[in-house]
């Protein structure tokens, strides 16, 4: 069968840098789901992109869909003929929906369900030709954009308008009407390099004949040659340049011929706190910076433009005119911020809602301070170095430098305590109480730090939790999945000893109508599992522990357990174990009443409950010699052969109630055994 | 046309822009509008931003086909080489909470300067746009740094008079050092609080006149006076937040009253199909 190269190239104006890379692969993934849904086969696929147009490569695309067996069940035989044999209106209907004149030329499906009517067909299959404009236009409606426009007098939306569309099936054009466009083989190039159009005979020449035309429409190539262009720079002043993948991807999505630039501003710029030199390159103008190699900041940009100059130099000039008064700004806005102090701005913040039954920004400061030092507290910490960076961190949100960079904040905070001369812990504390700022991101080093940040998010949580705006779905305003992980990794991986459910209490203590924990409590077990499963450890393994006596709320100490009990699962004695405590869960599951606790051993009638009393006072003596959760574990297994011979010998359920209750008393007692370390019973096999 | 004699934070304000963006009418208009900034002042230290500057004003309403490149010839008329310069299309989604209107387009640079506004109205006083007015907005100031070669507002030749030049900070300096005092320091916040009350009053009992053009021009007095009041740091985030939705209510009710006059009128200048397909999406009056 016949199978050409496909290309699809839509050309629009410029595209939002920030989703290009999404819209082009999205483009693809449509195309080869609706392409799959008809069952047009094809090799490999590759996703193409500029800030003027979105393309793909299909390779190998057939040119017919199978043959396609169609079969439809109309009505039962009963409800298809009346008693004397004549059609019945609901086959008479089916018929005639099928498109079938004599309704006895149907044909019968018989099964041991029953018997029915039934149409079949084979229906050839649509060739490529025939079905792609609904392909496309399909693929590109479910393309997902933020934001549709509308332009011109058109009902069309795209993400921006659109020129031209390019459809060639090797090297015919497949006729479509896409976005209001007609297909054609007519590309285009640069928009001021060559502004011609591009003839293109077959897809095989689209990537060639664009580069020729000063377009590179491969999308990792150009960010790969900016990357080398980068090094290059950095080399040449002898620096470096950080890395940076999100303002990487941005610029390569601005340009379609990258050429990297560099160029210089006025020294006295490097007063101002790097950050913000940083931040006003970055957002604004998409420049790079580069450091020496004592890391400290260079006095130039580093930009990525979009055409070779004939003279560049123009361009160099060029931005070096922009940065400046963008610098000149920042240290305009500096100077203002630092005219009062933190401690008068924090007053400010009775101007700003944090949440409008939550109150202000001033009350959230005074709560977070107070949680804070209560924190630091409990981690032995210093508790007036985080009562006073709990009060501040939120000052800088009403300074005009985080209004203009809100990036920045914290970061400024923490630069405008160092002006006001408070302790280094504290402007460290406020700098990072925003931590970790994504997954993966970094955390506050420290108790102090960590005090702090732990405070900022179990205040939000308890809060908006507790007014009931919990996330759902995709919505999360005010980001409560990030912060429940950033407290847990905080505390897991700082080794911070505390008690998650003794520091929501406080946190809610901290609002007039105290609010209940049990919900934010449970939101936050359940981003736990969830971290947990992504580092591979057993959703089972997690309840068990969750059900183990001392629960999950010493989440360092959880940690622990939870990373020995998997590990201990494939332990050559994990099965015994487990089979064991499951004995010992069923039969108490049978039970109710009252329990009884004292066990009385002149009841015993069996050799084998003796032994297994016996047994479990050893492991408990074990166990109060030893918190080490491996020997625990080794202690339980141990029991399985006296548990395994008590089941053996000895019916529990006896007639005698006496008896009977008291052998319960000794399940119960050797379950409790079990619970110091996991709830076993948990476990799959 | 020409600019408004009102004050204003931009051309868009202009009645040729914001309300002709409005209903089935076709619509093409060009002109020089000097814009209000109080925010912005800098007391003309800054090189390139100031409290009061000019925008070059066009707007095609539907837009042309061939926008961009109309755009760019007029750059390439104006003596600029966009194979010398770099020219770029950078989004920018332009949004004015006071006027309750938004497109969707970039900032244009050049050499990474921001030189133009280039937007695709989508919505204005809450109303959608169709068909779709395409707005340019070039900054006539920072074309003129390029033009002229200069890197400061205050070197830039306004006129040369028998061999003297005069520059723009002759023109205007004075003016941004005294503006900036009085809009960060000296507006009288009490005054400013009173006359927002009055002109929303005036703007609401003009609409209930039937007069949408005269309530217009108390929106723009009302937005100004607000845009004064944040200069002098006088409304706190949530009040800042309700002044703005003050202003939204005022303009969505004047683009409703002017979509209704003008559809009085039998909307004059829209094409038939237009005006046609406009009509027959509105809801039966009767």
């Amino acid at each position: 069968m016949r199978a050409e190269d496909f290309l699809l190239e839509i050309g629009t104006e410029e595209l939002p840098p920030t989703s290009l890379h999404q819209l082009m692969t999205s483009l693809q993934d449509n195309l080869c789901q609706e392409l799959q849904q008809r069952g047009f086969v094809h090799g490999e696929t590759k996703a193409f992109g500029t800030p003027r147009r979105l393309a793909v490569i299909i390779k190998e695309l057939a040119q017919w869909q199978p043959d396609q067996k169609i079969e439809k069940r109309g009505p039962s035989l009963k409800a298809a003929y009346s008693d004397n044999g004549k059609p019945t209106k609901a086959l008479l209907g089916f018929a005639r929906s099928c498109q079938v004149e004599n309704p006895d030329t149907l044909e019968q499906l018989v099964t041991d369900k029953g018997e029915w009517v039934v149409y079949r067909e084979t229906r050839p299959g649509n060739s490529i030709a025939h079905e792609i404009e609904g392909i496309i236009n399909k693929a590109v409606g479910r393309i997902p954009i933020a934001r549709r426009m509308r332009w011109g007098a058109f009902r069309t939306e795209f993400v921006r308008p659109v020129h031209w569309v390019v459809a060639l099936y090797g090297t015919d054009i497949l006729d479509a009407n896409i976005l209001g466009q007609q297909s054609n083989r007519y590309s285009f190039g640069h928009r001021f390099m060559h502004p011609d159009e591009i003839h293109l005979a077959s897809p095989d020449q689209y990537v060639q004949l664009c580069r020729e035309a000063s377009v590179i429409v491969d999308f990792e190539e150009r960010r790969a040659l900016i990357n080398e262009d980068l090094k290059q720079i950095a080399e040449r002043f002898n620096a470096r340049i950080d890395p940076d993948q999100e303002l990487l991807d941005e610029v390569t999505s601005l340009v379609e011929w990258p050429v990297v630039l560099t160029g210089s501003f006025d020294e006295k710029y490097l007063k101002i706190p790097d950050d913000v030199l940083i931040s006003a390159m970055r957002k604004h103008q998409r420049y790079f910076h580069m450091r020496n190699q004592q890391g400290n900041l260079l006095a130039r940009f580093v930009a990525v433009a979009n055409i070779v100059s004939k003279d560049e130099s123009a361009i160099i000039q060029g931005n070096e005119r922009v940065i400046s008064p963008r610098l000149a700004d920042a240290a305009f806005f500096f100077h203002n911020d630092t005219r009062s102090s933190l401690a008068r701005k924090v007053e400010q913040l009775e101007q700003v809602v944090f949440q409008t039954r939550l109150g202000t920004y001033y009350k959230k400061a005074v709560r977070v301070s107070h949680l804070a030092g209560q924190i630091a507290s409990l981690l032995d910490t210093d508790v007036d170095c985080a009562t006073r960076a709990g009060l501040l961190c939120k000052a800088d949100l009403v300074s005009d430098l985080v209004g203009e960079f809100p990036d920045l904040q914290g970061v400024m905070g923490a630069h405008y305590a160092k002006w006001d001369n408070e302790p280094p812990e504290v402007c460290e504390a406020i700098r990072t109480h925003y931590y970790p700022t994504a997954a993966g991101a970094d955390l506050p080093v420290g108790k102090l730090s960590s005090s702090v940040a732990i405070a900022d998010k179990l205040d939000t949580l308890t809060g908006i939790f507790g007014i009931g705006q919990s996330p759902t779905g995709s919505r999360d305003p005010f980001s409560l999945r990030r912060q429940a992980l950033g407290i847990i990794r905080i505390i897991i991986e700082n080794s911070l000893e505390l008690d998650l459910q003794d520091c929501l209490e406080k946190a809610s203590d901290q609002y007039p109508s105290r609010f209940d924990i049990q919900e934010v409590y449970q939101y936050i077990i359940e981003r736990l599992t969830h971290w947990y499963q992504e580092q591979g450890i057993d959703n089972d393994v997690i309840s068990a522990i969750l059900r183990s006596s001392a629960g999950i709320t010493d989440l360092s100490e959880a940690d622990r357990r939870i990373r020995k009990l998997q590990a201990f699962r494939h332990h050559d004695r994990a099965s015994d174990l487990v089979a064991a405590h499951k004995r010992v869960a069923n039969i108490l599951k049978q039970v109710s009443g009252p329990p009884q606790v004292e066990i009385d051993t002149r009841l015993f009638e069996h050799e084998a409950e003796g032994e297994l009393f016996q047994a479990i006072i050893l492991a408990e003596k074990a166990f109060s010699n030893t918190i080490d959760y491996q020997e625990r574990l080794l202690i339980l297994a141990d029991q399985q052969n006296h548990i395994d011979r008590y089941f053996d010998d000895v019916l529990i359920m006896s007639e005698n109630a006496d008896i009977r209750q008291n052998r319960l008393a000794v399940m119960r007692r050797m379950r409790q055994l079990f619970l110091l370390v996991a709830d076993f019973s948990l476990l799959q096999n | 046309m020409q600019p408004y004699d009102m004050e204003m934070g931009a051309g868009t304000f202009h009645p040729a822009t914001f309300l002709r963006a409005i209903g089935p009418e076709s619509w093409q208009a060009a002109y020089v509008q000097p814009c209000r900034r109080p925010a912005d002042g800098r007391f003309g230290e800054n090189p390139n931003r100031y409290q009061y500057f000019y925008q070059f004003q066009v707007v095609m309403k539907p837009s042309p086909d061939n926008f961009q490149d109309l755009y760019l010839d007029s750059l390439r008329s104006l003596g600029i080489d966009p194979l010398v310069h770099d020219i770029r299309f950078v989004e920018d989604n332009w949004e004015s909470p006071t006027l309750g209107a938004w497109g969707l387009g970039w900032e244009v640079w050049m050499d990474g300067m921001e030189i133009t506004q280039f937007t695709y109205f989508q919505q204005a006083g809450g109303l959608e746009c169709y068909p779709v007015m395409g707005e340019i907005t070039y900054g006539v100031e920072r074309l003129a740094l390029y033009l002229q070669g200069v890197e400061d507002f205050r070197h830039l030749t306004w006129a040369t008079v028998e061999q003297q030049t005069v520059t723009y900070a002759d023109v205007f300096h004075q003016f941004e050092v005294e503006m900036s005092s009085f809009n960060f320091n000296e507006a009288n916040v009490e005054a400013l609080f009173s006359q927002f009350d009055s002109f929303e009053g005036e703007t609401s009992r003009l609409l209930d006149a039937g007069l949408p053009l005269p309530a217009y021009d108390y929106v723009l007095k009302a937005s100004h006076v607000f845009n004064l009041l944040d200069s002098r740091h006088a409304l706190s985030v949530t009040e800042r937040q309700r002044y703005i939705l003050r202003v939204r209510a005022l303009s969505r009710s004047v683009a409703i009253a002017y979509f209704n006059a003008r559809k009085k009128l039998g909307f004059p200048l829209a094409s038939e199909e237009t005006r046609a397909f406009v009509m027959e999406a509105l809801p039966d009056e009767s």
